[in-house]
């Protein structure tokens, strides 16, 4: 399920965004959950991290979206923030606190349709299938797509990196890929790794760093994983 | 005495066989086949009817002959193919040297100083192991140049003076190989030897004309790419004074609805009131030039019913030479303004997205289009009429270019009625770590 809220001091704002939202996931068969605020402390009292993606009005009192942004960003980093004004200057201010993207007041359903495709591909909720994988006393872990960082073969162990903690299979890589079958949020930089491009952290011409640990990525896959993640940027669904 | 030789038939069909290897992919006229048989049938009958004099100077014949025969496959092949004359006279001089390839292969075998039964079948029928040869040599040639002639096509792609350079290359390496070949009273290893220089000739000419036809496909490219830069430099200069005047005399409306608000009519006040609002929705990011291009797209384009959204901290482009920008974003927001003008007023989005990770830049022009666009071999097909290379496909080879230099890259893609540029580039003015 994916989870949203709407930040706006403006009722009929944020019906409007809360009618887009049925409207664009009904044709998708998608399920949801959006929960309205009408100020910033109601909204940050409530939120502990709960939300794939917040939409949050520029100009309200007594917090003015940015402050809000700045709360959200000391608490959790990974939400996606959108903020929605009728000052499109100002949203550009928003870039400061990684959003996502800016709706504009009153802003239309294609350009609502545009954000939320991207929107899409880009929440953790794309990767909310669980795998079973063997965990420290060999007992099977159940771990969700979303908390793996990148994969390691090294002949025939996989290991699978989380956010957390570290779990080795045997298996043939390539057999096992198919089995799982990835979200073309992953990505192949070398003969041996495939990222998870939500946790890279930077990109160089011929490596990346993710977790923490500098991957390189190699000469004959750097076209392919260079347009891979430029097309996660578009939020492209299909590979 | 006259008489007729078959052999001129054999050569005829070597010639248009090496000349098809080029010829094919050019566009053909109408009544193709009807053409094509007919102008095959008077080459070979004219070839047949080649007289020799029987005990006259050998030499001076078979150079008469080579060149009628050159003139005749010349005259077959504009008949049929709708190519300008100096296309044609290049891909005769290219097919001749595929023939001579061919021709001084076999002879070069049928010179081995030793004997065996497979040479002695060759010799007994040399005519068709010749044809064979230069079948072998054209499928070679086809592989070797006319795959390049006819993807890159190189028939719509030359200059004048290059071709005569080509045309003239071959000639001079065709006739002194023939002239070596005619010393009379060579010992077989002359003979071997001379061979071998005629079949490097041939091919050395055939890799320098190519060669340098390649370099002025991309002169020309070059050309092209330079003019639309110097062009777009212009627009874009002009553009910015533009927007100086519009900004001050922005302000002064904004000045004037305040200072005379209550006593002006209602009708002009609103006039006022929409000249602001433009001058209020100019683009102020850090990245001036950037603003330049954005405000006078939505300027443009607002009217029209387009709304641009540009998501990104545009400081990032900052590492972008002004020009390098100015093409590209006007490049792609050029064909996605194209695009969304042929949809509802409900879809002229566009949006712009730029990201950064590290060193890497990712910026992603988006669109909906009217779902009629072609991209054939990976490549964008222009829905412009005009046959004009500076139209067709310079727009997307000039961002490439861009991209190139920066070590980056560009791709497209379309999904659920969009389109997707995705771009991306390095900064290398940063640090690595």
């Amino acid at each position: 399920m994916i989870r949203f809220a709407i930040v706006d001091d403006n009722p009929s704002d944020a019906s409007i965004l809360s009618q887009y939202l049925n409207s664009y996931f009904e044709k998708l068969g998608v399920v949801f959950s959006v929960d309205t605020f009408q100020d910033g402390p109601s909204f940050l009292e409530a939120f502990h991290s709960q939300y794939d993606m917040i939409f949050l009005d520029v100009e309200m009192s007594p917090l003015d979206g940015f402050a809000v942004a700045e709360r959200i960003r000391e608490k959790n980093d990974s939400t996606l923030l959108v903020f929605v004004t009728n000052m499109s200057q100002l949203a550009r201010q928003g870039y400061k606190y990684q959003a996502f993207d800016y709706l504009p007041k009153p802003s239309d359903f294609s350009e609502f349709k545009m954000t939320l495709d991207r929107a899409a591909l880009q929440s953790k909720s794309n990767e909310d299938k669980t795998i079973l994988l063997p965990g420290k006393n060999k007992e099977k872990t159940a771990v969700h797509l979303s908390d793996i960082t990148y994969l390691e073969v090294n002949g025939h162990y996989i290991t699978f990196h989380t956010t957390t903690e570290n779990y080795v299979q045997y298996g043939v890589f390539k057999k096992v890929l198919e089995e799982i079958s990835l979200p073309n949020t992953f990505a192949r930089c070398n003969q041996s790794f495939v990222v998870n491009m939500r946790y890279i952290e930077k990109i160089f011409k011929d490596s990346l760093v993710i977790n923490g640990d500098t991957l390189v990525i190699s000469r004959p896959q750097k076209k392919s994983f260079f347009d891979a993640y430029t097309s996660y940027v578009s939020g492209r669904r299909t590979s | 005495m006259i008489t007729f030789r078959p052999g001129s038939i054999t050569l005829m069909l070597e010639l248009l066989i090496g000349e098809a290897v080029f010829a094919w992919s050019c566009p053909k006229r109408s009544y193709f086949w009807l053409r094509l048989i007919g102008s095959i049938a008077i080459c070979l009958t004219a070839a047949y009817f080649f007289p020799f004099v029987k005990g006259g100077n050998y030499s001076l014949f078979s150079l008469g002959r080579i060149v009628l025969l050159l003139l005749l496959s010349y005259g077959a092949v504009w008949f049929c193919f709708d190519i300008k004359p100096f296309a044609v006279l290049t891909i005769v001089a290219s097919g001749d040297a595929l023939q001579h390839i061919g021709n001084q292969t076999l002879n070069f075998f049928l010179y081995l100083p030793f004997e065996n039964e497979f040479l002695k079948f060759i010799k007994e029928n040399v005519m068709v192991f010749e044809l064979i040869l230069c079948v072998l040599v054209s499928i070679g040639g086809f592989f070797l140049f006319g795959i390049s002639f006819w993807k890159k096509k190189l028939y719509e792609r030359y200059e004048k003076h290059l071709s005569i350079i080509s045309f003239s290359t071959i000639f001079i390496c065709l006739g002194v190989a023939r002239l070596v070949n005619l010393i009379p009273g060579q010992s077989r290893n002359q003979s071997i030897s001379s061979f071998v220089f005629c079949i490097l000739c041939c091919s050395l000419a055939l890799i320098i004309e190519f060669t340098i036809w390649e370099i002025a496909t991309l002169n020309t490219k070059n050309a092209l790419l330079s003019m639309q830069i110097k062009e777009e430099r212009k627009q874009f200069e002009e553009t910015k004074k533009i927007m100086e005047t519009l900004n001050q005399r922005g302000h002064d409306l904004k000045h004037l609805l305040q200072d005379y608000s209550g006593n002006l009519p209602e009708k002009y006040l609103k006039t006022v009131r929409e000249e602001v609002q433009l001058y209020e929705n100019r683009y102020i990011t850090d990245n001036p030039s950037l603003d330049v291009l954005l405000t006078n797209f939505n300027y443009k384009y607002g009217k029209l019913g387009v709304k641009l959204k540009f998501v990104g901290d545009s400081s990032l482009l900052k590492f972008m030479d002004e020009m390098d920008m100015v093409v590209l974003f006007d490049n792609a927001l050029g064909n996605a303004v194209d695009a969304v003008l042929k949809v509802g007023q409900e879809k002229r989005t566009i949006q712009i997205i730029l990201d950064k990770k590290g060193n890497m830049i990712s910026l992603v022009f988006i669109n909906y289009f009217d779902g009629k666009l072609q991209i054939k071999n990976q490549k964008l097909q222009s829905s412009k009429e005009s046959k004009n290379l500076y139209e067709h496909g310079v727009g997307l080879a000039s961002m490439k270019a861009i991209a190139n230099n920066y070590d980056g890259n560009i791709d497209f893609y379309t999904e659920n009625e969009k389109f997707y540029l995705n771009v991306y580039l390095f900064d290398n003015s940063q640090a690595k770590f």
